[in-house]
């Protein structure tokens, strides 16, 4: 017998996600949440890279660069509708990871973290100084907001509605993807890349095909970013967006779908409310990291996950994925 | 028939002739071990039959193809199959996923199928999981399914490898020291699961060190000896040669 | 022009091998890339500008009271943040690091504010006019301190004891301490070098950048650049890498654009590794 819980949950999940709007139309609360939603899309996206296949990459912001870009200046310059600029942003972002997935094939764990911090600072550099496409420092203003239905989402509320749907769809294809023959290829060359082409799997292709997913969404996540702030510079897409990322999904839980969305919840909203202890919050950000890792090592993902299988089933669970991302990569 | 034929395959590590001109034809059907003292080449030789290593000279053949060039991924798909000496299971995947793994190259459902997951991906990962559990069952895992590899005892996990590798559907496996560090009782059972593996029509290569589990099931042994190839045959004639009881026999008595 | 670049090239270079040095010596003890490594050089600057500038004591008493600071908070963080979570996995202590650099950068942007700090030149400010070529003495000076200091490193680990110790306990922690090396301790006096010495690179940059909360970071990367272009096993890999990112940088600043400084010598890095994965002077696996 299947149990119900899990579909139950999904349900009231999405619910729960749905209507939010309808308690608080804060801007800012609402602005928050949009933000959060689009760092769960790439923290997600990461995770297809680090947590399913165990490549580390310390570069994802210079995806979710080329995807907001992309789209602002389709839609800006050439007067592209927004869902063109959507999915080119996708589309564009998905390109430049099979570019930077070729060197993955030579290089492993630090070697490769290195190479995708690099691509960052290169991307970042590009955008900076390309003037003539990009508008360099000073950035692009006045990208469009998107008309869905013929309503005009320029409202944090109303565009709301568009982030929670392209984050459940996020959601909705890391996990099918997890729980098909190529999540399993992703899974072993995680663990075992060896052992992974001793079954038949071409390692090649599946590292290269996890960049291009990987940077796929961290471009529409751009895209999102693009049309709900309206305005996109250089300054959003440095290294240290990378790394928030990273700590996204690590404090979330590495290889966990639903700790992907909680850490880039938590971490997205936590800096904010602890704007009460005014310049020491960034202290304190840094220190709960510390001490996330150490004594929550599985993320929070991880513990939620023990905590919901001990009142489903009373006893510890069997993690699917409680996987050390990258053992194998060595890092 | 023949299935597997090396021939002058040799593999240098800089100085070090780790494998030497070792021509060896393999008849499909046959328990076939290959055996010799430590550092002899054995695990060696089956890294170049399973596209671990390219050999530096000479060719290997499978089912009449010449493979030497191909990667250790295609020669799976062509029917080798294999286990490895150190258990290199998928540790944090259960017993389940670590088969369904094995059954990577008999599916095809691409990234697109696995997101929309139309009517024949669910077949095909249906019958997928129907093998497997079969597959499990016929190594004495059943009802492990959904542990984590890294959980089973030594000897289960030295199952799942098997059991990992007969879910490529090979044609001929690779089984690289079994037998080590398994109990009297599981011993037994591993003869037993060799023998009906190759039932099965599965043309079984076999490392080993334990010489009784050697003896006892093989139809043909060849032995190395500082990677070179200095004797093969029966059983019999293998222990009754002269060459083979000096450089490995006589040493271990 | 193009000497001029060299030189300056040399003297960045010579730095960037410095914190690539730490890098190594983190990686090969306690098998960790460590992205505080930079912060931990921004906070050696700031100890000098304190002892020098605003407690204005001689520079030389205050270099080596910045130093003592230095290994002093090295000391502090590794029992901290780096020991509880050694038996983490990879990935959770790699982010411990980022965490620990995340607390020290903001935490010095809340003492001392955001903005940089001048330092004056310790080495005097008159240029020296060689024929047309004209030579800043600082660069020279920096490069000649850099080299000397890794020069020191490479003796102190080959012929100490301590340094045999550490550089046992880098190869095999197991067999190390069954030969009787207090491995824990070993690895503690490796991140106390590594500190002190990455703390010695900020020390050295601060004349000619600022000393500022914020500057870490990017001295961060690029010792970690540097330490994996020349290879994350090799000593002299580092000052290798240090130096090929310095000039790449310098020569790419000068003669292409200024803009893309930064992104060509990372292009430079990406392609070698491309060639040549374990790094420049890396063993193969």
């Amino acid at each position: 017998m299947r149990s119900m819980y899990p579909r139950i949950r999904t349900i009231v999940l999405l619910a729960a996600l749905y209507s939010l709007p309808l308690f608080t139309k804060d801007p800012y609360v609402m602005h928050l949440s949009n933000m959060a939603m689009i760092y769960a899309i790439l923290s997600l996206s990461l995770n297809v890279l680090t947590g399913f296949t165990g490549q580390f990459s310390v570069g994802h912001a210079a995806f979710y660069g080329i995807g907001a870009y992309a789209s602002a200046l389709l839609t800006t310059k050439l007067g592209a509708p927004i869902w063109v600029g959507f999915i080119a942003a996708g589309v564009v972002a998905a390109a430049a990871g099979a570019v930077l997935g070729i060197p993955s094939l030579r290089l492993r764990g630090l070697y490769l973290a290195v190479t995708t911090l690099g691509f960052g600072e290169i991307v970042y550099q590009l955008i900076v100084n390309w003037v003539s496409l990009t508008n360099g420092p000073r950035g692009l203003i006045g990208v469009p907001a998107p008309v869905i239905f013929g309503r005009m989402l320029d409202t944090y509320d109303s565009y709301y509605y568009l982030s929670a749907t392209l984050l459940v769809a996020t959601i909705f294809v890391v996990t099918r993807i997890y729980y098909s023959r190529v999540g399993r290829a992703m899974l072993a060359i995680r663990e075992n890349e060896l052992a992974a082409e001793a079954m038949g799997i071409n390692s090649t292709y599946y590292k290269v095909m996890a960049f291009v997913v990987a940077a796929f969404f961290a471009g529409v996540a751009g895209a999102l970013y693009a049309h709900e702030i309206r305005f996109i510079s250089p300054e959003s897409f440095v290294s240290q967006e990378s790394i928030t990322i990273l700590c996204m999904m690590v404090v979330g839980g590495v290889g966990s779908i639903a700790g992907s969305v909680l850490g880039a919840f938590v971490l997205t909203f936590a800096p904010e409310y602890l704007r009460a202890v005014g310049d020491l919050r960034l202290v304190l950000y840094g220190a709960t990291i510390v001490l996330m890792v150490t004594y929550a090592p599985h993320g929070l993902g991880g513990t939620i996950t023990s905590l919901e299988h001990r009142l489903t089933h009373g006893r510890r669970p069997k993690l699917k994925a409680g996987g050390d991302g990258t053992t194998a990569a060595g890092v | 028939m023949e299935i597997l034929r090396t021939e002058e395959a040799s593999i240098y590590f800089g100085g070090l002739h780790a494998v030497e001109k070792v021509t060896q034809s393999f008849q499909q059907g046959q328990i076939f071990s290959i055996i010799g003292p430590n550092g002899a080449g054995k695990t060696t030789y089956f890294n170049l039959v399973s596209g671990y290593y390219m050999p530096t000279s000479g060719s290997v053949f499978f089912k009449g193809h010449d493979v030497t060039h191909l990667k250790a991924y295609e020669r799976t798909k062509m029917g080798i199959g294999r286990t490895f000496q150190n258990i290199m299971l998928f540790r944090e995947l259960t017993v389940l996923d670590n088969a369904m793994v094995g059954m990577h190259s008999r599916m095809k459902s691409g990234i697109m199928n696995a997101v929309v997951r139309p009517p024949h991906t669910r077949q095909e990962e249906h019958e997928g999981r129907e093998r497997v559990r079969e597959i499990l069952d016929f190594v004495g895992l059943s009802g492990f399914e959904n542990d984590l590899a890294r959980n089973l005892s030594y000897g289960a996990q030295k199952r799942l490898e098997i059991a990992r590798a007969l879910c490529t559907s090979p044609e001929l496996i690779l089984l690289d020291e079994p037998a080590a560090g398994l109990t009297t009782q599981e011993l037994a059972g591993l003869i037993e699961m060799i023998r009906k593996i190759r039932e099965r029509g599965i043309t079984v290569l076999l490392v080993e060190h334990r010489m009784d589990v050697v003896m006892s099931i093989s139809d043909r042994i060849m032995v190395l000896s500082f990677g070179q190839k200095i004797a093969e045959g029966t059983p019999d004639e293998v222990r009754a040669n002269p060459a083979v009881i000096e450089a490995y026999l006589g040493k271990e008595g | 022009m193009l000497l001029q670049q060299v030189i300056q090239g040399l003297a960045i270079g010579s730095v960037y091998g410095l914190l690539a040095l730490g890098y190594v010596l983190m990686w090969q003890a306690w098998g960790v890339m460590d992205f505080a490594r930079g912060d931990g050089a921004m906070v050696g600057a700031f100890y000098l500008l304190i002892f020098s500038q605003f407690k204005g004591l001689n520079i030389v008493l205050a270099f080596i009271l910045a130093v003592g600071a230095s290994a002093l908070t090295g000391f502090v963080v590794e029992r901290i943040a780096y020991r509880p979570i050694l038996g983490g996995r990879d990935i959770n202590r790699l982010i411990a690091t980022i965490g620990v650099g995340m607390f020290t950068r903001n935490l010095y942007r809340v003492m001392f504010g955001a903005d940089p700090f001048p330092f004056p030149s310790v080495f005097g400010d008159n240029p020296i006019h060689v024929g047309k070529l004209i030579i800043v003495p600082q660069n020279l000076w920096i490069t000649a301190i850099g080299f000397g200091l890794a020069y020191l490193l490479r003796l102190f680990l080959a012929k100490s004891w301590m340094g045999k110790a550490m550089r046992a306990t880098a190869q095999d922690r197991e067999t190390a301490a069954l030969m009787g090396i207090k491995v824990k301790n070993s690895m503690t006096f490796t991140f106390v070098l590594a500190t002190v010495i990455g703390g010695i690179a900020g020390m050295l940059i601060a004349p000619l950048y600022f000393v500022m909360a914020d500057m870490g970071a990017l001295m961060g990367i690029k010792g970690y650049a540097s330490a994996v272009l020349g290879g994350l096993d090799s000593m002299s890999g580092a000052m290798v890498g240090g130096l090929i990112l310095g000039l790449a940088e310098n020569l790419a600043g000068g003669f292409i654009s200024s803009g893309y400084q930064t992104a060509i010598a990372f292009l430079i890095m990406i392609l070698v590794l491309i060639f040549r994965p374990q790094g420049i002077m890396g063993r193969r696996q």
